[in-house]
């Protein structure tokens, strides 16, 4: 079952005259289940597609559908709650809330459900016992390594039990054993929790693992390797 | 497999939104961000509380002068008229009579009238020389301005002929020789001759109407009123009205009496309840004037508050972007930013309002009142700093909110 599909998706940065064309003619399906890998030299265009797979930005062409909808000429509001019931973010540079501790940034999600707090909380703390951080859910980011950080991070995209987990390079700021750990946790949450997941990496080793590889070529998937299984 | 054994949890979240707990789980987040940009927001706050001290504090004074006065007015009652000779007129003044005084006294609507006569000498006790009010009066002066005496007496029929004196409070006070204020008994000069003092009246506050300060006048017998000073003509005649009376018929009535006739003398009547609208009228203006200033200094406090939420939105576009991407809504973000203008307005109001209050008692204390917190300074200081903070917060709030997720995440 398809969950994503872009349909010859075009996608400019800037104003008219000056724009860079990004994403050229683009095409793919996500699968349902699938873990997915996003590879592709530097400037290739692979976050400005994330962006666009996790309705942060819209298409200037093309077609764009999410579980069947079509979302490119969707309301902002609309947007917003796929994002906030439907998808996950993992960042490279974790963006947690510094003033937050670790519980409060993974219910923070919560708050634009009209979760009650109480039950934010609970789901939260038990989200990061999950991740392996039953013992630091009152630290906040500062007080915590890297990897911790990303795992806060990872709980809190996934918390809201979303369809679709989508990471830009979230080992880029970790070493390589803790890097490993991230990506072992993204294999058993989307063991566990079914969660589709499409991450971007540099690293072919965290590629060679994902079921299927997509390789961003100067703005266009690279049709050379479509969908190629490993 | 552990993934076939997983069950997707029941997912009451699609449903059951709760629009109170939402808005109560934002206006806690909003607390939050305020903590965190607390140097800057110290100093907006600061600004809004002095502007809601401003207006809370003018408003009190004002009401508290207002009530002064009225005080003043009650003291004495406020059916007292005055007529005196208006010398703004061309032509000679008029002169007043102790005909005048019997006639007015038979006027409908009248219930006493008593001639007055105002000189200014020079009081020697011993050492100390005072130059003071003097007035000669005559004994129904005392009971139609509601003074008592508080030791020895007022003046009375028999004292038509002595050379007797009765002291206002104040004055008294001022006249004490080594301490010791005269008492009935003592001697006072005024104007060559040596005047006994028969009573010291209790302390009263002035009534405006009134061309004198009770306090601090002393008072002779209208009939001796020569010995002490030359000029000692009838200068005012002091009129209570019946209660039942209207204001305006006895003001005409008084009037009539002076221009009627084959020699009009030209006279101005005022009365106590004129010059209470007047006064309330004025006390108005005053306090709304008073108001606008603090109104100003309350925009100079919202400009500072919409400069912190400006700068908070600049520092703060990754933090948007990153709620964006977890759900937030544009109208979720420009509500953050307005609760979060919101709370800084309205706790810079609350310390302005008790700033204000604690302002307005120290200048009744200074200005010797009674002071009373003003009811409505409180409400309006806080409407009015909350109002500051959600007019002021607009304009970056609806800024906050139209940034692109995209664009905030990396923080442009
Ligand atoms: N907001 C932007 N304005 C202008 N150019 C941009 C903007 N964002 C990205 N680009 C350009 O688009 C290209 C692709 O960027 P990006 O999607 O971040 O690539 P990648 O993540 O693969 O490194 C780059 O050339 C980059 O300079
Ligand atoms: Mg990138």
């Amino acid at each position: 079952m398809t969950i994503l599909a872009l349909d010859g998706v075009h996608k400019s940065h800037g104003r008219a005259a000056g724009a860079v064309q990004v994403l050229r003619d683009v095409s793919l399906d996500i699968r349902q289940g699938e873990v997915c890998a996003i590879v592709g030299s530097s400037g290739s265009g692979k976050s400005t597609l994330l962006s666009l797979m996790g309705l942060l930005d819209r298409p200037d062409s093309g077609r764009l559908r999410f579980e069947g909808e079509e979302v490119g000429t969707a309301s902002a509001d609309r947007l917003a709650a796929l994002r906030n019931r439907r998808i996950g973010f993992v960042f490279q540079a974790f963006h947690l809330l510094p003033r937050l501790t670790a519980l409060e940034n993974v219910a923070l999600p919560f708050l634009y459900r009209g979760v009650p707090p109480r039950l934010g909380r609970d789901r939260a703390a038990s989200m990061l016992e999950r991740v392996g951080l039953g013992d630091r859910l009152h630290h906040r980011p500062e007080e915590m390594s890297g990897g911790q950080r990303q795992r806060v991070a990872v709980a809190r995209a996934v918390v809201g039990d979303p369809a679709l987990l989508l990471a830009d390079e979230p080992t880029g700021n970790l070493d390589s054993a803790t890097a490993r750990q991230i990506i072992d946790l993204f294999f058993a949450l989307n063991a566990d929790l079914g969660v589709t997941v499409a991450l971007v990496t540099h690293d072919p080793a965290i590629a060679a693992r994902c079921g299927r590889r997509l390789v961003m070529r100067d703005g266009r998937l690279d049709s050379a390797a479509p969908g190629a299984v490993a | 497999m552990r993934r076939a054994g997983h069950v997707k949890p029941a997912r009451p979240l699609d449903d059951g939104e709760s629009g109170g707990r939402r808005w109560r789980a934002l206006a806690a987040d909003a607390l939050r961000n305020l903590g965190a940009m607390r140097q800057r927001s110290l100093l907006a706050l600061l600004g809004i509380a002095i502007g809601t001290a401003a207006v809370v504090a003018l408003i009190s004074i004002g009401e508290n002068a207002r009530e002064h006065s009225m005080r003043q007015f009650l003291a004495m009652g406020a059916d007292i008229l005055t007529v005196q000779k208006d010398f703004s007129l061309s032509g000679r003044p008029a002169v007043l009579t102790r005909a005048d005084v019997d006639r007015l006294r038979a006027l409908p609507g009248v219930e006493e009238v008593a001639p007055l006569a105002m000189l200014g000498v020079e009081i020697r006790q011993g050492r100390t020389r005072l130059p003071s009010a003097v007035a000669g009066v005559t004994p129904e002066f005392f009971a139609l301005v509601q003074a008592k005496a508080a030791q020895g007496r007022t003046l009375t029929e028999g004292d038509r002929a002595a050379t007797v004196v009765v002291l206002g409070a104040g004055l008294a006070r001022r006249l004490a020789e080594d301490g010791q204020p005269p008492v009935p008994g003592s001697l006072l000069r005024m104007g060559g001759y040596n005047h006994t003092v028969v009573g010291v009246l209790a302390g009263s506050t002035p009534n405006p109407v009134l061309p004198l300060d009770v306090d601090s006048t002393a008072f002779v017998p209208l009939s001796g009123a020569r010995r002490v000073s030359a000029n000692s003509d009838i200068t005012n005649l002091v009129v209570r009205k019946m209660p039942g009376a209207t204001d305006q018929a006895v003001r005409q009535s008084l009037s009539d009496h002076f221009s009627g006739g084959p020699h009009p003398r030209p006279v101005m009547v005022q009365s106590a309840r004129q010059l209470i609208i007047a006064m309330t009228d004025q006390a108005r203006v005053h306090t709304l004037l008073l108001a606008a200033i603090g109104g100003v200094s309350l925009i100079v406090g919202g400009v500072g508050v919409m400069n912190v939420m400006l700068m908070g939105v600049v520092e703060r576009r990754r933090e948007i972007g990153l709620r964006m991407a977890l759900g937030a809504r544009p109208i979720d973000v420009c509500a953050m930013f307005l609760a979060e203008a919101l709370a800084l307005s309205l706790s810079g109001g609350v310390a302005g309002v008790l700033l204000g209050l604690a302002a307005a008692a120290v200048y009744a204390w200074n200005a010797g009142w009674a002071f009373a917190p003003s009811v409505p300074s409180l409400p309006l200081g806080l409407g009015m700093s909350s109002g500051v903070g959600l007019f002021f917060g607009l304009y970056p709030a609806v800024q906050a909110s139209r940034l692109e997720p995209v664009a905030a995440l990396r923080g442009e």
